[in-house]
């Protein structure tokens, strides 16, 4: 990588590097917003769009003093935005998700991804949660705005340790139930886990109008299967050991994935979910940018609920 | 098993390491990682779905794996093969004996692949040098080798243990070695075989025959018994006989005949004799034969005298026809004699040379000489009867004297008496006249038996006063003498007058009949009935015999046609007189026969026509007294044998004759057609020896006859007297000596001395046609003296030096009593022997077939230089796959098999290879992330 390039701090190998993960995440997002004219943070995200008469109950902070000091009526000024988006980061912390021998395993991409995001939706003024989950939801941090949420989200991703199988069903629900409110849901997962359960689960939160993110998370090995040599594959998540010539299976081994992400992303795309597959090597600003460009596109689509 | 490797250790080796790749992959699954893997799912997928391909695949590797270590193992153990297993058993040394072919034959040219001309002869040392030694020298146990061609049997080269240093020798030796114009045949070469292995006594060795030739045809069928028996006696001793046909094109495995090269060469060269006076024009017979099977025309040979063209001339041949033989007759006359200063002068070399090119062929049979010794005059003695009536009309030689000295020029004429046949050295006069001699003492009939057999020419003719008995006992000798019948003992009759007036106008009738169509081709006569290519001129004999019709010959000497003399080859009787029998003689003959004739016979339906025709024309002339000569001419018709050219009716009639059940019929018609047409015989010839003899039964003069001197009869005489000169003194021309061959004379050693002294005398065609350039075309060459051996009271002559084609010359001394004294002088002598290749056997090329050689010599295995199979036998060693090819190829086959199925079963792949194969989202993903797409800021904004 050459050396005046500036996102040659984004390389994963190099984000891998830095320790906190607000930092990362810091590190990760200005780095990529700073080429541009201005920060979009500072300008808000609130439009006006009209004014209305004043009723009681309405907050006074609304009021638009300078029309009241020209014709002495209340009006209050409406915003486009008036709702902070609602966004809960869900990683998942299976067993799976430890796999890796890139510089970050994938359960580390998953969270120093969910940190960037973060990072970017506390800083434009929006609210973010996190759900930590294995066989349940092990950590959950309901959706804030302030800046101590991004602190309190960092910290609770660096402490949790990933175990268990998954049981995404379960803590889907738990996860729809504890967000009432319309928001985004934003999936972090090797979604190593059986389909017909993980579309349940998203269904249901497509139910309740959230809008769903989901962000596949495999490692190169799981993508390119690279092994030779008499290998014993020891199965995570309770999975049944193997004792192979990974050439001989390489093939068989692609197809069969080949096959599940055709499925998943088939599936997720029927559900209007929005699928987005990640290899642990990819430049998190890539991945990040590629995402919001993708969402800007999409927000004018009709199709969106 | 064991005995089939060279290395057996190495193949316990490499059976062992066959199972290397079986424990690798064991200890393979042995040592293996450890890896803790999260999407197991598509793993065990995938097993359940690869399982038995896999298994399969593996198991194919494996088998391959294992067998490129078996291969190497073969190699490394040196495997034989199982066929073959006498190879390198031999423990012996072994003794090889080469025989080459140098045969003219073997020049038998040829053009290789790379373009040079070759010849079989360089083939065949091609062979030796670069097949056979190189061969032996890699045997283990010890190789001689005894070299020898077949024109020089005795010179044998051995060379002691073959190696690349003795095949060098070989080489160099062989180098000086040209192809020879001797011919030999090869059992002369198997039988010197035969006794070079029998020389080298009953050592334990292995012996090998390798006779090198072309094979030609003749050889085998001339000789084939003979190489029969030699072969079968080599085998019989142990001895491998290997035949290497090394002529072109090479044998294949045909069992026919194999193809081979046209060629012409001059089978003869003939002077009609072999002394001719000088300017005497002198008749060669050029035979000529096409070898091959194309027709070629406008053959051209150019004929010199001593290598000089301007004294030859050009001969040429329109048309020779395929595999058959043309002749051609020129003349020449000479004009170099013999001096006292150069007395070898006297003879002349007359080469003809083929002209025209060949295309391959033999060279050495396109040239071909003949000697002849010209002299001033040629001497001929005539011995009278009458020595009184001598040079006078009424004389006996009276009219030969005329034709000899003036009519024909180049004859000295020298009287004798018959003591001069006891005493003169009869050698030296061309031929001898005996005319009217009554008879001759028994050491002069000696004396003249020795000279005829030796290539002298007599000519007899009777006369009144020829003493029968004396004829018959001392010259007839029961057929062992030189005169040819027994003379009865009386001569026929005196005719009246008016029966000779008679016969006088009877001039349609001939008074001398040729006895049978085929002597016109007799060299005593041809002269007389064939145009300069040797055919005959019908119409010329037409018009020569017209003559004939004014022929009176009215006593003779009626020899009957009985006896041994019928029967003997050697003698031709030429003309006979007409049958002047009276017609009833042969009425009842002609009644019997004529009713005999198939008439009305249905099988000969067709000829029913002109049979009766004949028949009643017989019956009319039978009872008529017309001359027999018309019976005879009718008998002629009727048997139509006489191929008279033109008559309709000869074709139908000889298909009757022909018909077996008409054999009876026709034996009795053609005795009974001879007896009435000829009369008794007149004028015979016989062979004797190598010379030449003719009897006349009536007179030289006009004693008993008017043909030599009453026109217009006299006008046939001297032509056929000239033949009768050229027919004499042409005796000893007819020998055809070969190159190699021995040439064998005796000598009276009273006579001569015992030392001879020699000259070759030659002349070489410069190639590619350059004329005139050498100064020295015809180089004599002296060969020294050398010395006659005395054997059976006899000086013999004993020459076998014979090397190259051309004429020998000998000086001998002859002891003369000097006429003046009785001391007797030394008078130098000069004789002349030419010799030629043998075209006859060697120009013909054809080859004999396989199968030929299988059943002539079964033991014996023939081979063609592109054979290579016979020659692992003589390396006597063993040898290996390791030495062929084809292992390694398999070996090479076996690895691109297993590399080709490792890279499939995708064990050898590259990490971009990976990436390649990784599934399609990732991929973009990938792809994207590399491209650097930086998102403005805004767009991130609106996107969260």
């Amino acid at each position: 990588m050459d050396s005046d390039d500036p996102r040659r701090f984004l390389h994963p190998s190099t984000i891998a590097q830095i320790a906190r993960l607000d930092l990362r995440a810091r590190q990760v997002v200005e780095g990529f917003i700073s080429g541009a004219h201005k920060s979009p943070f500072f300008g808000q995200s609130v439009e006006f769009v009209q004014h209305r008469d004043y009723v009681p109950g309405d907050d006074i902070r609304h009021l638009d003093w300078k029309v009241w000091s020209k014709t002495d009526k209340f009006y209050i000024k409406q915003f486009e935005a008036e709702t902070n988006l609602r966004a809960s980061l869900v990683v998942d912390t299976s067993e799976s998700m430890l796999y890796g021998r890139g510089p970050m395993n994938k359960y580390e991409y998953a969270c120093t991804a969910a940190a960037c995001l973060a990072y970017l939706i506390i800083k434009q003024q929006d609210s973010a949660g996190l759900y930590s989950f294995g066989w349940e939801v092990k950590q959950a941090i309901p959706p804030r705005s302030n800046q101590r949420q991004l602190d309190a989200i960092t910290k609770s991703l660096d402490l949790s340790r990933p175990s268990q199988q998954t049981a995404i069903r379960k803590v889907m629900r738990q996860v729809a139930e504890s967000s009432p409110i319309r928001g985004m849901v934003i999936v972090f997962s090797d979604l190593l886990t059986d389909r017909e359960d993980l579309f349940k689960a998203l269904e249901m939160l497509r139910h309740r109008r959230h809008d769903v993110v989901v962000f596949h998370i495999l490692d190169d090995d799981e993508l390119t299967f690279p092994f030779s040599g008499m290998t014993k594959f020891e199965g995570l998540e309770e999975m049944p050991h193997l004792f192979c010539d990974p050439k001989a299976l390489r093939q068989g081994y692609l197809e069969a994935l080949e096959e599940y992400l055709v499925e998943v992303r088939r599936g997720l795309t029927r559900l209007g979910v929005d699928y987005t597959l990640i290899r642990t090597s990819d430049y998190l600003d890539a991945v990040l940018s590629r995402f919001l460009h993708m969402r800007m596109s999409d927000r004018a689509s009709p199709v969106r609920r | 098993m064991f005995d089939l490797f060279v290395n057996p250790w190495s193949l316990i080796a490499g059976l062992v390491l066959v199972s290397v790749p079986v424990i690798i992959h064991l200890i393979n699954r042995m040592r293996y990682k450890r890896i803790r893997w999260a999407a197991m799912e598509f793993l065990l997928k995938a097993q359940k779905r690869m399982r038995r391909k896999m298994i399969l695949e593996q198991l194919l590797l494996l088998l391959l794996r294992m067998l490129l270590v078996a291969l190497m193992g073969l190699l490394v153990g040196r495997f034989m093969g199982c066929n073959d297993s006498l190879l390198g058993t031999d423990k012996r040394s072994t003794s090889h004996i080469v025989i080459i072919d140098d045969t003219p034959s073997m020049t038998d040219g040829f053009r290789s692949e790379s373009g040079a001309t070759s010849h079989a002869f360089e083939q065949a040392k091609k062979v030796l040098v670069e097949q056979i030694v190189p061969a032996a020298a890699q045997a283990t146990t010890p190789q001689s080798l005894e070299l020898t061609v077949l024109s020089d049997l005795k010179t044998t080269r051995s060379f002691e243990r073959l190696n690349p240093t003795t095949n060098e020798e070989i080489r160099s030796y062989l180098g000086a070695f040209q192809a020879n114009p001797i011919r030999v045949s090869p059992v002369a070469g198997l039988r010197r075989a035969q006794e070079l292995i029998a020389t080298q006594g009953a050592r334990d060795v292995g012996r090998v025959v390798h006779f090198l030739s072309d094979f030609r045809a003749v050889d085998w069928s001339e000789d084939g018994e003979a190489i029969k028996q030699a072969v079968a006696e080599l085998t019989a001793e142990g001895v491998q006989v290997h035949f290497v046909d090394v002529a072109h094109p090479f044998r294949k495995d045909e069992k026919r005949a194999p193809l081979h090269n046209d060629n012409v060469g001059i089978l003869e060269l003939r002077p009609a004799k072999l002394t001719v006076a000088r300017y005497e024009p002198l008749e060669f017979v050029l035979r000529v034969k096409n070898f091959g099977a194309q027709e070629l025309k406008d053959v051209r040979f150019a004929i010199k005298v001593n290598g000089d063209e301007n004294k030859g001339r050009s001969v040429i041949i329109p048309t020779l026809s395929g595999n058959a033989e043309q002749t051609a007759r020129f003349e020449l006359t000479f004009d170099q004699v013999g001096t006292e200063e150069a007395p070898l002068d006297r003879f002349s070399l007359v080469s003809a040379t083929l002209e025209t090119g060949e295309n391959g062929g033999i060279g050495a049979d396109n040239v071909r000489h003949a000697v002849v010794e010209v002299r001033e005059r040629l001497p001929i003695l005539i011995v009278e009867g009458r020595p009184a009536l001598r040079d006078q009309k009424d004389g006996d030689a009276f009219y030969l004297k005329r034709i000899f000295t003036n009519v024909l020029g180049g004859f000295s004429w020298v009287d004798g008496t018959p003591r001069d046949l006891e005493q003169l050295d009869l050698t030296n006069f061309s031929f001898i006249l005996l005319v009217n001699v009554p008879g001759l003492s028994e050491t002069a009939v000696q004396n003249l038996e020795r000279y005829v057999r030796d290539g002298g020419g007599t000519g007899f003719f009777l006369g009144p006063d020829v003493n029968p008995r004396d004829y018959t006992k001392l010259l007839y000798r029961n057929g062992e003498g030189v005169f040819p019948v027994p003379l009865p003992d009386q001569p026929s009759p005196e005719l009246s007058a008016e029966e000779l007036l008679a016969r006088k106008f009877r001039i349609l009738e001939k008074k001398l009949v040729l006895r049978d169509p085929d002597v016109r081709k007799h060299p005593a006569l041809n002269t007389l009935y064939t145009d300069e290519r040797g055919n005959l001129s019908v119409k010329d004999a037409e018009q020569f015999e017209k003559y004939f019709g004014f022929v009176a010959i009215k006593r003779y000497w009626p020899v009957q046609r009985l006896g041994k003399w019928r029967d003997d080859p050697t003698i031709t009787e030429l003309y006979c007189l007409p049958n002047d029998q009276p017609m009833s003689a042969y009425e009842a003959e002609i009644r019997r026969i004529t009713d005999g004739l198939p008439v009305e016979d249905p099988e000969f339906s067709r000829a029913k026509e002109v049979l009766t025709q004949l028949r009643d024309q017989l019956r009319r002339t039978a009872l008529s007294s017309e001359p027999l000569s018309t019976l005879a001419d009718q008998l002629d018709r009727l048997l139509a044998d006489q191929r008279n050219e033109g008559d309709a009716a000869e074709a139908l009639l000889r298909e009757v004759w022909s018909h077996a059940k008409m054999a009876d019929l026709r034996t009795e018609a053609t005795r009974l057609r001879d007896r009435v047409k000829f009369g008794n015989p007149l004028y015979l010839a016989k062979e004797f020896g190598r010379g030449r003899v003719t009897a006349f039964l009536s007179t030289a003069g006009e004693t008993w006859t008017d043909w030599p001197s009453e026109p217009p009869g006299n006008a046939s005489y001297s032509p056929v007297i000239s033949a009768m000169g050229n027919y004499l003194s042409g005796g000893g021309a007819d020998e055809n000596r070969s190159v190699g061959d021995t040439l064998t004379w005796s000598f009276d050693p009273t006579q001569y001395t015992a030392t001879v002294g020699r000259t070759f005398l030659t002349h070489v065609p410069a190639k590619n046609g350059g004329r005139g350039t050498d100064p020295n075309p015809a180089p004599r060459v002296d060969l020294k003296e050398q010395t006659m051996v005395a054997q059976g009271g006899k000086l013999q002559l004993v020459f076998g030096e014979t090397t190259q084609p051309g004429a020998y010359l000998f000086r001998l001394t002859a002891l003369r009593a000097s006429p003046a004294g009785g001391q007797s002088s030394e008078i130098p002598e000069y004789r002349a022997a030419v010799f030629n290749t043998d075209t006859v056997r060697e120009g013909d090329l054809r080859r004999v077939s396989r199968d030929d050689v299988q059943l002539l010599a079964p033991g014996a295995q023939l081979h063609s230089p592109e054979e290579t199979d016979w020659l692992e036998k003589l390396k006597n060693k063993k040898t290996d796959w390791s030495e062929t090819g084809w292992i390694f190829l398999l070996l090479f086959l076996v690895l691109l098999a297993e590399q080709a199925l490792a890279v499939r079963f995708s064990h050898h792949s590259r990490a971009s290879d990976v990436d390649a194969a990784a599934p399609s989202a990732a991929a973009v993903m990938h792809r994207l992330s590399r491209t650097a797409m930086v998102p403005d800021a805004e767009t991130v904004a609106k996107s969260v």
